[in-house]
């Protein structure tokens, strides 16, 4: 670190002026890891963004290919009206068929192709997301999504996003905790740009991902929802994705109906799971090669559209459909029967996506069924209907997901509608209660369980100091003079510099102990890094635990500490960001 | 400026007037001599030893003749200070730097900030030509440490 042309030892005025710099910005500013993270959080959000936006424009593209659909926007429900019964039957046919062959060809999947994909990045795992597994379910995704299939689109979305965040990671070589906060933001970047939805995307990734609300991990997840979001709103602009009639709460008595409809949704949740779950039994005791049973799965969903095209798609029409225009509960009845068969058949034939949607029109669906019921028995109440559609979808979410913080924010998103907070907070929490007394496991559970999650933890539980640590950490040779050491100090964003001879670590060097002296050019010529070291500074072993490690830092007034490993030679480093964020962002351990 | 207050040096500290020797070496060997008997040094000759080997990494001098050999040791339990002055010019390092002021210091490991506020306030009254030039016409231990501390 040394600079060795330099053979000047004293401190040029130029020299101590920006070191001098230096010195108030670090006192002032204390910039450290957790900041460089947020930078990070943004650069990721911004990236995950644009990578979903090329997802959706290469989808509406594919669209308007397969079925010939020349509206403004990507509708499904339209574009199947408009197209012969035997076209609605042959294009989710064919677009399953693709999606298959894709899962065929990325010839990693034979094995695990049965698995029904709720969402791959979940599993955040150490960080490292695999390209070539990523690339083909995303691409096998698109192919159902685009012809009709019905499933959502947030999986492939938070998958791309987090895999490039996983590939910057990566390139910057950051260590496991870091990637893992990196891969978190990817995700929450992907969910934020998918729903118009920056609180929710960044609740989502906190309490469904990490399990954890630490500020360490938050406010990452943070900036990249937020910049995120601005950058699809700067691409697609900023209205609310499901845009809903302002509903307004006349007494406090109209509570009474949300709750009956949350505990409805925590009874119904579970047999939405259940259903899914059958799907798969079903296909699976079929025996087909992948091809053919996404191919089957898109016919079903296109035989039933030839009847009822609405089942087409991820279901976002119809949801804006149960909130502005409802037709008759008969119709709507039949509809969400017809839906949710075609979901199990998407899901059951092994196709890759997203269950958000489906699950957010089940339960406005079922919410909005529930209210006409409910106001034809209590006439004098003036219920509406439209509002039970609204509290149901998020009762309904926050049940089927686990996740009722990330519902009741992400209805609110949705539908930008304040008033409805309210009734969606309670029912949420008692339809959130209510399934998992009858039912412990959730839409993500499934997946995370059969991603090996347990493992992963298991793994991440043992993980040492060690395993956080940076190699090649920058030091200062014990002979550097007073001047070198200042200098050094310009070249990096730390406190304490690390004085190694050899390899042998020596001690570090304050900053806080010199920066009184720097106006001192003698100082240059009496004195060397190793005359102003401290000796005794702490340092860990590789295979110290996270929580040594804490304690250790807990000494310290560093934001980083060497590792040394049992002959004393310096072997890495370790930020306390890293260990704080490992901490704040390890999965819970398997019960 | 954050530097702590410092004595500079302890006007005990053993002072050689016309220390008449020819070399680095035994300059430094002839001042460390005058603390043999101080009872913070737990090993004289560790302690020297000490400073001949940082000498060899790089002569600590500072302009004007003035030279500041000194080791962080734990050999001493304080600050140990002792003073010479050339009859003649000593050469010091490679360069032959000619030297006509000792500052020999010894200074336990741990007191890092303490060493910085001495030898910082040490040069920053040795930066006065007026003070070295005072120094070197001292008449007597009195007036040197006098010179010194009023500076």
């Amino acid at each position: 670190m040394s600079e060795p042309g330099n053979t000047s030892a004293e401190l040029d005025s130029g020299t101590r002026r920006r070191v001098k710099l230096r010195i108030w910005l670090s006192d002032h500013l204390r910039i450290n890891e957790l900041q460089a993270t947020l930078l990070w959080a943004a650069v990721i959000g911004l990236l995950g963004a644009w990578t979903s936006i090329g997802f959706k424009e290469a989808t509406e593209w594919l669209h308007h290919a397969f079925t010939g659909y020349s509206g403004e926007h990507e509708n499904y429900t339209e574009s199947f009206r408009t197209m012969p019964d035997w076209r609605r039957v042959l294009v989710p046919g064919i677009g399953g068929l693709l999606a298959g062959m894709t899962l065929l060809f990325g010839n990693r999947f034979k094995a695990q192709a049965n698995s029904t994909d709720y969402m791959e990045a979940v599993v955040v795992g150490d960080g490292n997301l695999s390209v070539k597994v990523s690339l083909v379910k995303s691409t096998s995704a698109w192919f159902s999504g685009a012809s009709g299939a019905s499933i959502g689109r947030e999986g492939p979305l938070v998958q791309l996003s987090s895999l490039v965040a996983s590939i910057a990671g990566r390139l910057m070589k950051f260590p496991l905790a870091r990637k893992r906060q990196l891969v978190a933001c990817g995700a929450a970047a992907g969910i934020a740009s998918a729903y118009n939805a920056p609180i929710a995307g960044a609740f989502f990734v906190a309490e469904i991902v990490l399990g954890s609300v630490a500020m360490e991990a938050f406010g990452p997840l943070v900036i990249s929802s937020v910049i995120a979001t601005l950058t699809t709103r700067a691409h697609y602009g900023g209205e609310a994705m499901y845009a809903a009639p302002v509903f307004t709460m006349h007494a406090n008595r109209e509570l009474l109906p949300y709750l009956a409809l949350g505990l409805l949704c925590g009874f119904g949740a579970p047999l939405f799971l259940s259903l899914m779950k059958a799907g798969e039994r079903i296909f699976g005791r079929l025996k087909l090669p992948v091809w053919a049973r996404l191919a089957l799965g898109g016919l079903i969903v296109g035989a039933l559209a030839v009847f009822h095209p609405e089942v087409a798609g991820n279901g976002r029409d119809l949801v804006f459909a149960v909130l502005h225009d409802p037709g008759t509960w008969q119709t709507l009845a039949i509809i969400l029967g017809c839906k949710l068969i075609a979901t199990a058949a998407t899901f059951g034939s092994g196709a890759v996506g997203g269950v958000f949607t489906p699950t957010l029109f089940t339960g406005a669906a079922c919410g909005y069924l529930f209210g006409v019921a409910a106001s034809a028995l209590l006439p004098g109440w003036h219920l509406e209907p439209g509002a039970f559609g609204l509290v149901g979808m998020g009762a309904f979410l926050a049940a089927a997901t686990g996740a009722p913080v990330m519902a009741i924010i992400m209805l609110f998103e949705l539908t930008l509608n304040y008033q409805i907070l309210m009734p969606v907070m309670l029912a949420g929490v008692v339809g959130y209660y209510v399934c998992r007394s009858l039912n412990p496991r959730t839409l993500y559970s499934e997946a995370l369980k059969r991603k090996g999650a347990a493992a992963v933890a298991q793994h991440l539980a043992t993980l040492k100091v060690g395993d956080l640590m940076l190699s090649d950490p920058h030091t200062l040779p014990p002979h550097a003079s007073f001047g070198e050491v200042a200098r050094a100090f310009l070249q990096s964003r730390h406190e304490f510099l690390y004085v190694a001879s050899g390899e042998k670590f020596l001690g570090a060097v304050s900053l806080h102990d010199i920066k009184g002296y720097l106006d001192q050019p003698e100082l240059g010529s009496l004195l060397i890094a190793r005359d102003v070291m401290r000796e005794d500074f702490p340092h860990l072993q590789p295979g110290q635990t996270m929580n040594e490690a804490l304690d250790t830092f807990g000494e310290s007034d560093s934001e980083r500490l060497p590792v040394t490993n049992a002959v004393g030679k310096l072997i890495g480093t370790v930020a306390k960001t890293d260990v704080l964020l490992f901490l704040a962002g390890k999965p819970r351990k398997p019960a | 400026m954050t530097a702590m207050p410092s004595p500079v040096l302890p006007s005990d500290a053993p002072l050689t007037l016309d220390l008449d020797v020819s070399g680095e070496f035994d300059a430094i060997v002839a001042v460390a001599e005058s603390l043999r008997e101080h009872p913070d040094i737990l090993d004289h000759s560790a302690f020297v030893e000490a400073i001949l080997e940082r000498q060899n990494i790089n002569p600590p001098l500072l302009g004007s003749g003035i030279a500041l050999p000194h080791a962080r040791t734990p050999k001493v339990k304080e600050i140990v200070f002792a003073v010479a002055r050339c009859a003649q010019p000593v050469p010091f390092g490679d360069e032959a730097i000619p030297v006509r002021l000792i500052f020999l210091y010894g200074i336990p490991p741990h007191r890092v900030a303490e060493h910085l506020a001495t030898i910082a306030a040490l040069a920053r009254k040795l930066r006065n030509q007026a003070v070295v030039d005072g120094l070197l016409a001292a008449p007597d231990p009195a007036a040197f440490f006098t010179l010194l501390r009023d500076s």
